[in-house]
């Protein structure tokens, strides 16, 4: 049982916080929204000239071929830098894994160069109004006409979309087949006729997500990953292409935000408080910090089950359980440190409070994780 | 970095837990609860012939030469089993007891055990041990255990005796025993009640996941029901948290990492509760069953509330922890 570094992976930590401190376009924390499109876009460009982009994929892909554990250190890195993910997240973590392994030697060579140095974004059309925790419920439609898919239908949640180039739509082929196959998965031009994008802006305010609307919108049959109704399993491929890794992303940001928060407590406030001297305010700071690290060496333990066996393990979705429920916790904190000045309509800390609910939503609401775990991890029956 | 188990660490699990099965099989566990000698002194030889007494003193010292991590892994199972020794107030020693040699090697095999005690403190196994090792600010004295005028202060726990020094004992004074030494004795306490809190919880919470499984309700076993499994994921979790973080604290005690020390106060912070939360969880799977005093269920509960009430406040450790956290550069 080692939790450090090797020697190796030391080293390539080491370089990696080096160059982020010189180089890493940094998200802002004293204002709302994202940095704009082109500081970020020339910020993907610079990560991915400097061979960050992609590290887990084979070289042959332009990746490094990297082991989970040295993507778990860029990812730790990146968030510990507060540095602006790269703008194609979506390519590389789900839409590019999902091509390696589905698709067919030219649709690698069509698509994957232009995701990592973020000339062609990725968007997922998965959710839809009426199909979210039960994904399988879909019922977005391709029919075939000629050597054309023509989809029409409705999805939701996608984040990006409003910039991307490309979108990966899990669509309903077989009307007649049992749920989990009748399903498709298309690469969709997002420019095609009859493909519209409308920002729906969550309760912050910011438009972080978009409603995708498709009609009649011609998909050329060559763009299908996977044979039809295989859509589902390609579908997981996407969905666990980063399980494992990305838990400690979403344990890293915890750790730049609990230090932004103590920085904060630090600090008097306009009315002369120190929140810090306050003996409840330290011991919620302190007990965070508990909660973090436990859930930064759960994290530790799954990555190396995951790179010793190939799988997580069962109990692998429990850390982005914890996850949302310290940063629920710590949002509120947050807010209740800075007092009256809290929840001014411009306040970092009200931006970061309201956003944390959707921490227990996005990404496998807890409903769907807690099911998870008592099925899987437990053994318990079915509850559904 | 390759935080899972090494082959050696999962045999060292295997053979230990058969052990203890055999030797403290669960259908016991009440009647060595409620046997008023409350443990018996011939498992502290058994133990001694395991290695499981010396097992991270070094080997030039007579011991085998394992570390913290390994004993961390024994201690979760004794929680399971409620192993009835004084074995974690041994294993906390000894970075005190080695500097009287003859305490370590009657230790090492088998004839003594030991407990560090303070003038009218609460100790948990002061009425189990051999000797005393007896804290006066710096000062360490080590004194026969019969020659102690102890009072007892028995919990709710019939697994674990508790007393009180009434008066300071007289003894040899180990001069060569530094404010270190005492300081890595309660970090090691920390990390190994973290440990055996956390087999508690796990064994709670195995006894009520069987139960889900089997007990049938409104035609249908209660687990099926979100209300139960939700409840029991969420335990579950807890309890596994807290195990991470408690083999992280032995591992970064082990490497001599900065945050060590803050990593074990926080591992006993995380497992105490956990294991509270786990028995309670698990006492309402059972609902009116689990409320007898023939289920066994209430034995853990009882180490659980213990661990967690007498060894120190949650809110002291949380204090500690945020003075290191809000210092500049603490973190």
């Amino acid at each position: 049982m080692d939790f450090g570094d090797t020697s190796e992976e030391a080293a390539f930590r080491a370089e990696l916080r080096e160059w982020l401190s010189s180089n890493a376009l940094r998200m802002s924390t004293s204002h709302f929204g994202p940095p704009d499109v082109d500081a970020r876009r020339s910020w993907s460009v610079q990560l991915a000239a400097a061979g960050y982009a992609g590290l887990s994929w084979p070289a042959e892909h332009g990746g490094r071929g990297a082991s989970p554990k040295i993507d778990a250190i860029f990812l730790d890195e990146m968030a510990r830098a507060r540095a602006v993910p790269h703008l194609g997240v979506i390519g590389i973590g789900m839409a590019g894994p999902t091509i390696i392994h589905w698709g067919t030697e030219a649709q690698r060579a069509r698509y994957l160069p232009r995701i990592l140095d973020a000339s062609e974004i990725w968007c997922q059309g998965f959710s839809e109004p009426g199909a979210g925790s039960d994904l399988a419920g879909i019922t977005t439609r391709a029919v075939l006409d000629g050597d054309h898919w023509v989809v029409n239908g409705q999805k939701v949640w996608s984040s990006y979309a409003h910039l991307a180039d490309w979108c990966i739509l899990l669509v309903r082929t077989d009307p007649v087949a049992a749920r989990h196959q009748g399903l498709s998965f298309l690469l969709l031009d997002m420019r095609s006729p009859g493909v519209e994008v409308r920002p729906l802006p969550q309760l912050t305010g910011d438009p972080e997500f978009n409603e995708i609307f498709l009609t009649d919108v011609r998909v050329p049959r060559t763009s299908m990953l996977g044979e039809p109704g295989q859509g589902w399993s390609v579908a997981m491929t996407t969905l666990g292409a980063e399980r494992g890794t990305f838990a400690i992303s979403l344990v890293a940001s915890l750790e730049a935000h609990l230090r932004e928060v103590l920085d904060q407590a630090r600090r008097p406030r306009r009315d002369g408080v120190v929140p810090a001297e306050d003996v409840e305010v330290r011991r919620r700071l302190a007990r965070h910090w508990v909660d973090i690290q436990a859930l930064r060496a759960t994290a530790s333990r799954t990555l190396s089950r995951l790179a010793a066996t190939g799988d997580a393990g069962a109990d692998a979705p429990g850390i982005k359980l914890g996850w949302s429920q310290v940063a629920q916790q710590l949002t509120h904190l947050a807010l209740e440190i800075a007092g009256d000045d809290g929840l001014s309509p411009t306040s970092g800390s009200a931006y970061a409070k309201l956003r944390s609910r959707g921490n227990s939503i996005e990404m496998g609401t807890s409903e769907i994780v807690r099911g998870l775990i008592a099925e899987r991890a437990l053994g318990l029956p079915r509850s559904r | 970095m390759d935080a899972t188990l090494t082959v050696d660490q999962r045999a060292l699990l295997d053979v230990a837990g058969g052990w203890l099965d055999d030797r403290f099989p669960f259908d016991g566990v009440g009647e060595r609860a409620d046997s008023p000698v409350g443990w018996d002194p011939e498992v502290w030889h058994e133990l001694a012939r395991l290695g499981w007494l010396g097992l991270d003193v070094s080997e030039d010292l007579g011991g085998s030469g394992a570390t913290l991590v390994e004993t961390v892994l024994l201690a979760e199972l004794t929680g399971r089993h409620l192993l009835p020794a004084p074995l974690v107030a041994t294993w906390s020693a000894i970075p005190v007891a080695r500097h009287d040699e003859q305490l370590l090697a009657g230790i090492l095999d088998g004839s003594r055990s030991v407990v560090l005690a303070r003038l009218e403190e609460t100790v948990a196994d002061l009425g189990a041990v051999t000797d005393v090792l007896f804290v006066d600010e710096d000062t360490v004295v080590l004194a026969p255990a019969e020659a102690c005028r102890v009072v007892d202060a028995p919990t709710v726990d019939g697994t674990r005796t508790r007393g009180r020094l009434e008066a300071a004992p007289v003894g040899r004074t180990l001069s060569s025993t530094t404010e270190d030494d005492l300081r890595r004795a309660q970090t090691r306490r920390s990390v190994l009640i973290a440990a055996e809190s956390v087999g508690v919880g796990q064994r709670c919470l195995d006894l009520a996941v069987d139960h889900a499984q089997q007990r049938q309700q409104f035609g249908r076993p209660i687990g099926s029901y979100q209300a139960i499994g939700f409840a029991l994921a969420d335990a579950h979790l807890a309890v596994d948290r807290a195990r991470s973080l408690t083999y992280w604290a032995a591992w970064q005690l082990v490497n001599g990492q900065p945050t060590a020390d803050q990593a074990a106060t926080g591992a006993h912070v995380c497992a105490v509760s956990a294991a509270v939360g786990a028995a309670e969880t698990s006492l309402q799977t059972f609902g009116g069953l689990g409320m007898t005093w023939d289920s066994p269920l209430h034995r853990w509960y009882k180490r659980a509330l213990v661990n967690q009430l007498t060894e120190g406040t949650a809110a002291s450790r949380l204090d500690t922890i945020a003075t290191w956290l809000l210092t500049e550069g603490g973190w």
